[in-house]
C-alpha cells in the first residue's frame, strides 16, 4: 500500500473563499488586455497562421473528392461528379487492400512500437549517472535524424539477399534467408525498421512525463518496502497514465497513417499486396495516375475515419475516468 | 465593446468564399470545360516536311529503318547551321526534368552564360530532378503561371491541358512552313508521327530518341567466357545466365521498381515475339501482356529468377553499381546505359554490348521520342522566337551549335584530341557537366552513334542496331490519342508492372496473367484499346 505524504496547509492561513458559480470575465477592455498579453498573442500568431493556412486552408482541397479534377482548369471549374469517386472507392480492391495493410501495420505499431518506446524511456529514466544518461539518449535519438532512404539502404545492405547476414550464412555453409523483398516478412520488417529508427525519439514525451512523477511517491513507496517492480507498477505507470492515454488516442486517430516514405521505397520490392498503404495508394493515384479527384476521395475517407476514431477513443477515455485529449 | 466571435468570423468567411466561388461555378455550368483531344474525324495538319542535313560523312550510314549513322571519330570540320539572329534579348522561361544533378546557377555556369549569348536571350531555366517532376509539373499546370517552354511529360490530363493552354504550332511547322527552321526540318517524319497530333493539330516539338531502345546491357567479356552464343536460343540464354551465377555473382539484374521489371520483361517479351506494350490483332488493339508470347516471356523470366540468376535485391535497390563492378553480368538499361560514362566507370575491366534478344533476335522499337516540348500561348512573333531557340538546340551532330549544347565550350568543358576528338575537362566531369544543364530535353538533334574515344564500342552498338531494327515493330499506340489512356495510363502501367514483378518473382502463378489482363481492361484498358483502334483507323485513312 502506498501512503501519500501530503502536507496540510498551515493552520493560520485563512481558507480561500469558495469560487463563484460562474467566473467573471477578466477585467479591462480588449485594448487593455491586448496591451497586457500582447507578447503572448504575438507569439501565438505564427502557430495560428500555420494552422489556418496549412491544416484548415488545405482542408478546402477536399472538394476535389467530388470533382473530375483537371489541374489546369482549377478546383472550381473542373466538373462535379458527386459521389462517383466514393462509389468507385467502395468497389476498388486495390484501395481496400491498401486499407487492410495500413490498419494491420498500424495495430502492429501500437502493439510493438508503443511499448518499446515506453520500455526504453523507463530504462533511460532508471540510469542514474547524468553523463551516461545523456550519452545513451544521444545515441538512441540519432537514427531519427537519418532519412528513410538511408535506413532502407542500410537494412538492404545488412539483411538483403546479397547482404552481410547472408554473406555470413554462406560462409557458414547455411542457406540464405530472404528478409528483404519478401512479402511475408514485410510487415515485421517495417516494424523492426520503425523501432530501430524512431524508438529513441519516441521516448521524449514519456521521459518528460516520467520527470514529473513526484519523487516523494517513490520515497514513500520505498519506505513501505516496495521493490523496483512494485514502484513501477504502483507509482510510475499510474502517474504517466494520462500521457500514455493521450498518445494512444492520438495514435488511434492516425490508424490510417503509417508514414509514406518507408513504404514508398519498399513497396515495389514486395508488391502492392503486402506493401501498399493508403498514403502510397493516394500518391500513385494522384501523381502517376493523374487522377487527383479519386486520390482526394481516398484521402478524405482516411481523414474522416481518423476523426471518428479520435472522437470515439476520447469518449471511451472519458468514461474510464481519464482526461483524454481534452477535459470534459 | 468590439464583438469578434467565432460565429461572426465563420459567417464572414462563408460570404467571402461564396463571392469567390460563385462566378467560377456559374462558368463551370455554362458548357463542357474540356475539349476533345482525339484526332478521329478532325481536319489533320500535314506533318512537317523532312529536309535532311547533309553533314559530315559517317563511317557507316544510317537508313530508313531508323538505324543511326556511325561516327567513329569526331568530325574535323564543323558546319554553322544557324546563321540568323535567334533571340531579342528577352527573358525566356522553361521547365523540364533532369536525371542528373541540377545545374549550378547561371551566375556560376559558363555554359548557361554562353548559351544565353549564342541564343540572344536570357534563359530562365527550371530544371527539376526526375523524382520530383510529377508533383512539380502538376503544381505548375494547376497554378496557371506557365513558363514559355514546357516539357510535356507526365502532365496530368496532358492532351486536354495542351489543347486548352498551349500554342497551336501547326501554322509554323506544318508542311513546308518548317523550312524556316532548318534544324527542326532535319527531324525525320517518323519522329513527328511518334509525337502525334492533338485534336488534329501539331502542338509540340519532339525530343527525338533512337528507334532502337537498347535493352539487356551485358558484360561481353563475361558472357563470352561463359560461352553464351551471340544469338542464343532460350535454353542457351538461361544456361548462360546460370553459368554466370554463383559465389556472390549473378547473371542478370534489373533496376529498382516494378516498372523497370516490366522493362526487363520487355527484353524477354521481344525475344518471344511481342514487340511492344500494345499489339494489333486484326483491327483490334490488344495489350502485349494479353498475348501467348508474353506468357512465354514471363515464364522464362521466372525461370531465370528461380534458378538464382537474378541479383536477389534487384527490386530493392539500383544494381547499376553491381553491374559496373562486375557483380552482375547483365542489366536492363536503356539509352543512357551504353555510354562513355558507363565505359569510363568500368575502367577497362570488361567490354560492354547489348545482348541480341534470344530466339528471334528481333527487338521491340522504342517510342522514338523522349517526349515533346510545348509552348505557352503567345503572339506569333514570340512563338517564332521560341521555335528559333528549339531550332538552335536541334542542330545536328557535326555543327558548332551541337558542339556547344552537347559538349560545352572548347577549352572550358572540352579540349580537342587527335585520338578521341572531344576530351572532357575536369570541370565538365565534376561541377559543370554539360548534360546537367539539360537543354537537350527542350529540343534535340537526331542521335548519331558516336562515343568519344571508343570506336569499337560504337561499332558494336551500330552492329546491334543494324541486326535488330529491321525485324522490329513499332508500338501502334505511339502518337495516337486516347482519353481513357490519358486519364488512366499511370494506374494501368502500375497494374501491369506490379503483376509482372509478382509473377516473375514467384509471388503469383503465371496463370494470374489472365487476372492482370482483366484488371487492366476493367480499369480503363478496354476503353483505351477501342479508342486507339478508332484513332489508328483515322490515321491510316489520312
Amino acid at each position: 500500500m502506498v501512503i501519500l505524504a501530503v502536507e496540510d496547509p498551515p493552520a493560520q492561513q485563512p481558507a480561500e473563499p469558495a469560487p463563484p458559480a460562474a467566473a467573471p470575465r477578466p477585467a479591462g477592455t480588449l485594448r487593455h488586455r491586448l496591451r497586457r498579453d500582447g507578447v503572448l498573442v504575438a507569439l501565438m500568431i505564427p502557430g495560428i497562421a500555420w494552422l489556418v493556412v496549412f491544416p484548415y486552408g488545405a482542408a478546402f482541397g477536399n472538394v476535389l473528392a467530388f470533382k473530375d479534377y483537371f489541374p489546369f482548369l482549377g478546383v472550381w471549374t473542373s466538373p462535379w461528379v458527386g459521389l462517383q469517386h466514393f462509389e468507385r472507392l467502395l468497389g476498388d480492391d486495390r484501395f481496400w487492400n491498401a486499407t487492410a495493410n495500413t490498419v494491420t501495420i498500424s495495430l502492429l505499431q501500437i502493439l510493438f512500437f508503443f511499448p518499446a518506446a515506453l520500455g526504453l524511456a523507463l530504462l533511460l529514466h532508471s540510469i542514474a549517472g547524468s553523463t551516461v544518461k545523456r550519452w545513451v539518449q544521444s545515441v538512441v535519438y540519432l537514427p531519427h535524424f537519418l532519412s528513410w532512404v538511408i535506413v532502407v539502404a542500410l537494412f538492404t545492405q545488412m539483411l538483403g539477399g546479397a547482404g552481410v547476414l547472408n554473406g555470413w550464412l554462406a560462409q557458414a555453409g547455411l542457406d540464405p534467408v530472404q528478409l528483404i523483398g519478401n512479402a511475408e516478412m514485410f510487415k515485421p520488417l517495417v516494424i523492426v525498421q520503425m523501432i530501430w529508427k524512431e524508438c529513441g525519439w519516441g521516448t521524449i514525451i514519456f521521459l518528460a512525463a516520467l520527470m514529473n512523477v513526484d519523487e516523494q511517491l517513490y520515497e514513500a513507496a520505498a519506505m513501505d518496502g516496495s521493490g523496483w517492480w512494485r514502484r513501477l507498477w504502483h507509482v510510475t505507470l499510474p502517474s504517466i497514465r494520462p500521457v500514455v492515454m493521450l498518445l494512444l488516442i492520438l495514435k488511434l486517430g492516425e490508424i490510417l497513417s503509417v508514414g509514406f516514405e518507408q513504404f514508398f521505397l519498399q513497396r515495389d520490392a514486395v508488391g502492392p499486396e503486402a506493401g501498399e498503404v493508403i498514403d502510397t495508394f493516394v500518391f500513385f493515384t494522384a501523381f502517376q495516375g493523374g487522377d487527383m479527384g479519386y486520390a482526394a476521395a481516398a484521402g478524405l475517407f482516411k481523414g474522416l475515419v481518423g476523426a471518428v476514431l479520435i472522437y470515439t477513443a476520447n469518449k471511451v477515455a472519458h468514461r474510464l475516468g481519464e482526461q483524454g485529449v481534452y477535459t470534459r | 465593446m468590439t464583438m469578434f466571435n467565432r460565429r461572426a468570423l465563420l459567417k464572414a468567411a462563408g460570404v467571402s468564399a461564396t463571392a469567390v466561388v460563385a462566378p467560377s461555378l456559374l462558368s463551370a455550368c455554362s458548357g463542357g470545360p474540356v475539349a476533345d483531344a482525339g484526332n478521329a474525324g478532325k481536319d489533320l495538319a500535314d506533318w512537317p516536311a523532312y529536309v535532311p542535313f547533309s553533314g559530315p560523312t559517317p563511317d557507316a550510314p544510317g537508313d530508313a529503318t531508323g538505324l543511326q549513322p556511325l561516327y567513329k571519330t569526331y568530325p574535323a570540320q564543323l558546319a554553322q547551321s544557324v546563321k540568323d539572329k535567334v533571340g531579342d534579348g528577352s527573358d525566356v522561361t522553361a521547365v523540364y526534368l533532369t536525371y542528373g544533378t541540377p545545374p549550378t546557377p547561371v551566375e556560376q555556369n559558363k555554359l548557361w552564360q554562353e548559351l544565353n549569348k549564342a541564343l540572344g536571350v536570357n534563359l530562365k531555366l527550371t530544371v527539376v530532378p526526375a523524382a520530383d517532376w510529377a508533383a512539380k509539373i502538376a503544381t505548375i499546370t494547376a497554378s496557371g503561371d506557365l513558363p514559355d517552354i514546357i516539357m510535356s511529360n507526365d502532365i496530368p490530363r496532358k492532351n486536354e491541358f495542351i489543347l486548352a493552354q498551349c500554342a497551336d504550332l501547326s501554322e509554323f511547322l506544318s508542311g513546308d512552313a518548317i523550312k524556316a527552321y532548318p534544324n527542326l526540318a532535319n527531324i525525320p517524319t517518323v519522329t513527328w508521327q511518334k509525337m502525334g497530333r492533338i485534336g488534329g493539330r501539331i502542338y509540340g516539338v519532339p525530343v527525338g530518341r533512337p528507334l532502337s531502345p537498347g535493352g539487356l546491357l551485358i558484360n561481353k567479356t563475361a558472357f563470352d567466357a561463359a560461352g553464351v552464343p551471340k544469338q542464343a536460343t532460350r535454353e542457351q540464354f538461361l544456361t548462360g545466365l546460370k553459368a554466370l551465377s554463383g559465389n556472390g555473382r549473378y547473371g542478370t539484374s534489373t533496376s529498382q521498381g516494378e516498372l523497370t521489371a516490366y522493362g526487363q520483361a520487355l527484353y524477354y517479351a521481344a525475344s518471344e515475339g511481342v514487340k511492344g506494350a500494345w499489339v494489333r490483332q486484326g483491327d483490334k488493339f490488344v495489350p502485349g501482356i494479353a498475348t501467348e508470347q508474353f506468357k512465354a516471356a514471363v515464364e522464362t523470366y521466372r525461370k531465370a529468377v528461380e534458378q538464382g540468376s537474378f541479383h536477389p535485391d534487384s527490386l530493392s535497390k539500383d544494381t547499376a553499381a553491381d553491374f559496373l563492378n562486375g557483380t552482375v553480368a547483365s542489366k536492363f538499361w536503356g539509352f543512357g546505359g551504353y555510354s562513355l560514362d558507363t565505359i569510363t566507370k568500368i575502367g577497362g575491366r570488361f567490354e560492354i554490348d547489348y545482348a541480341l534478344p534470344y530466339g528471334s533476335g528481333a527487338n521491340w522499337q522504342s517510342g522514338g521520342i523522349f517526349g515533346f516540348t510545348v509552348f505557352k500561348k503567345a503572339p506569333a512573333d514570340r512563338i517564332k522566337l521560341l521555335l528559333r531557340i528549339c531550332d538552335y538546340l536541334a542542330a545536328p551532330f557535326g555543327t558548332k551549335e551541337y558542339e556547344l549544347s552537347h559538349y560545352g565550350i572548347e577549352g572550358v568543358h572540352f579540349t580537342r584530341d587527335a585520338a578521341i576528338g572531344i576530351k572532357p575537362t575536369d570541370l565538365a566531369t565534376t561541377t559543370e557537366v554539360p548534360s546537367a544543364l539539360g537543354v537537350r530535353y527542350i529540343s534535340d538533334a537526331p542521335w548519331p552513334i558516336f562515343i568519344p574515344g571508343q570506336p569499337e564500342a560504337a561499332q558494336r552498338l551500330y552492329d546491334f542496331t543494324k541486326a535488330t531494327l529491321p525485324a522490329s515493330a513499332a508500338d501502334p499506340s505511339v502518337g495516337l490519342i486516347s482519353a481513357s489512356w490519358s486519364k488512366n495510363a499511370g494506374n494501368l502501367n502500375k497494374i501491369i508492372g506490379d503483376g509482372i514483378a509478382a509473377i516473375g518473382w514467384g509471388r503469383r502463378p503465371v496463370s494470374d496473367l489472365d487476372t492482370i489482363v482483366k484488371d487492366f481492361n476493367a480499369n480503363g484498358g478496354a476503353a483505351a484499346a477501342e479508342e486507339f483502334a478508332m484513332e489508328y483507323a483515322a490515321a491510316q485513312a489520312e
